[in-house]
């Protein structure tokens, strides 16, 4: 756990800012709202308000931001754990890269398409759940 | 007595004041926001300097023999490179490359993006999951393989490398607009199940109104967050794809390959004069842009009242 600390920091700083923008965006949409206001009147604490009802509309790009960042996670990784001598997925596709063992490669590229599927396929299913009135047939 | 001059004036002036064509009035708000404005003028000097500039200073191959590797000073005011050539003069050159290069390539890719996402939202179903199977192979897509097979037949075919930069921004702009399509789609999603897509409905718009005039200005603060962020990551594709041979080759300068000189430990601890100023000029340019992006999201809400 000690050793994790840097590369976490790394790798969560990387990707704060933008999803920090998303989210600031869209609650800026949702915030002027009728229902806010409505929830403000009636007389909600105003953590309820933000959180419940204004953050969930909210989320919708959220959510998709981060099904996506699911196979980045390990694939972009590879640099900061290279960096940091971490000897996760980063420095063994590196290695195979550089001794051309495609076997290695191929593996790992498909792993990260199935992450690809598996994080969209998460962020649609999130998506009913975020606002129940979407319907995925 | 304020508000009554200004009553007054209204009742006169009703012709000039009150009808205001709708960009006009985005552009009054805009002007209101000073961080954007910041913003705008930071990007007009970048492009001003990066288009004009070059007319009044070195050449950007002139080698300068007697001053190698030099330190700023008056004659080089960004000092040199290994081969003598002035910093400064690379730095605008390198700008007219980067910036056509991240703003075309963003462009295609909102383009491309938006579209394809409004569509799939909207109608669902069958087109919904042939557009969202093509994002899903495009974002599976091993890119590096590609790109180095692209780069071998455009050597191999002799492609003028003036002509290489335009294929590379289609590339960047090929490759990246998956994200914003299931970003876009997503947010539809949930926005045409809404009351106001009911009364569009109801009132027997064509499909095609419906999702460009009614669904797709509703996703306007994410398309902007996410063209402003990739204007970035544009320009720092364009330098990694510097690095593979495909993009722009050396002894032409863009911001991204005259930063890729930090990789050299030496250049790195002795020689900032050679990357610093193209970092800051990545920085500025996506720091505008940003800016810019987020003064143009508020002033183009027209639910925001000030």
């Amino acid at each position: 756990m000690y050793h994790m600390a840097l590369p976490l920091i790394v790798l969560t700083f990387g990707s704060l800012a933008s999803i920090m923008r998303y989210t600031r965006s869209s609650m800026l949409e949702v915030i002027r709202q009728d229902y806010i206001r409505t929830a403000r009147a009636k007389g909600l604490r105003e953590k309820v308000v933000i959180y419940k009802h204004a953050l969930r509309n909210a989320m919708i790009p959220i959510v998709t931001i981060f099904g996506m960042s699911l196979p980045g996670l390990f694939s972009g990784a590879m640099i900061t754990e290279q960096l940091f001598n971490w000897p996760g997925i980063g420095p063994i596709s590196l290695i195979a890269v550089n001794n051309r063992d495609f076997m290695l490669l191929m593996g790992i590229n498909m792993f990260l398409a199935v992450l690809t599927l598996l994080g969209n396929l998460i962020a649609d299913v999130s998506y009913a759940l975020v606002d129940p009135r979407i319907r995925l047939k | 007595m304020e508000t009554n001059t200004e009553k007054k004036v209204n009742i006169k002036g009703a012709k000039q004041e009150d009808i205001m064509s709708p960009w006009k009035v985005v552009w009054k708000r805009l002007k209101r926001d000073k961080l954007a404005m910041i913003g705008l003028y930071t990007l007009i000097i970048l492009v001003a300097v990066a288009v004009i500039g070059p007319f009044f200073s070195y050449a950007m191959e002139a080698t300068d023999i007697e001053n190698i590797n030099a330190a700023p000073s008056m004659q080089h005011i960004l000092g040199t490179d290994e081969v003598g050539r002035d910093v400064f003069a690379r730095l605008m050159y390198g700008g007219r490359i980067s910036l056509s290069v991240g703003i075309v390539s963003v462009a295609i890719e909102v383009l491309i993006g938006t579209i394809l996402g409004g569509i799939a939202g909207y109608y669902g179903g069958v087109v919904d999951n042939i557009i969202m199977r093509l994002v899903d192979i495009l974002m599976c897509f091993p890119f590096l393989p590609l790109l180095l097979m692209l780069s071998a037949v455009m050597s191999a075919r002799h492609v003028d490398p003036k002509y290489r930069i335009y294929v590379v921004m289609f590339i960047i702009g090929i490759i990246g607009w998956g994200g914003l399509c299931r970003l876009i789609r997503g947010q539809i999603l949930s926005l045409k199940e809404q009351e106001f897509m009911q009364a569009a409905e109801a009132l027997g718009l064509k499909d095609r109104r419906k999702i460009f005039r009614h669904l797709l200005p509703n996703t306007f603060a994410s398309i902007i967050v996410s063209a402003t962020l990739s204007v970035g990551g544009a320009i720092l594709t364009e330098s990694s794809l510097s690095y593979l041979g495909l993009g722009v080759t050396p002894p032409t300068p863009s911001w991204g390959n005259m930063i890729q000189c930090a990789q050299d430990i030496y250049t790195l601890t002795f020689q900032p004069w050679r990357w610093i100023p193209p970092g800051v000029c990545i920085f500025l340019t996506v720091m505008a842009i940003n800016l810019l992006g987020d003064g143009l999201r508020d002033a183009l809400d027209p639910k925001l009242k000030r």
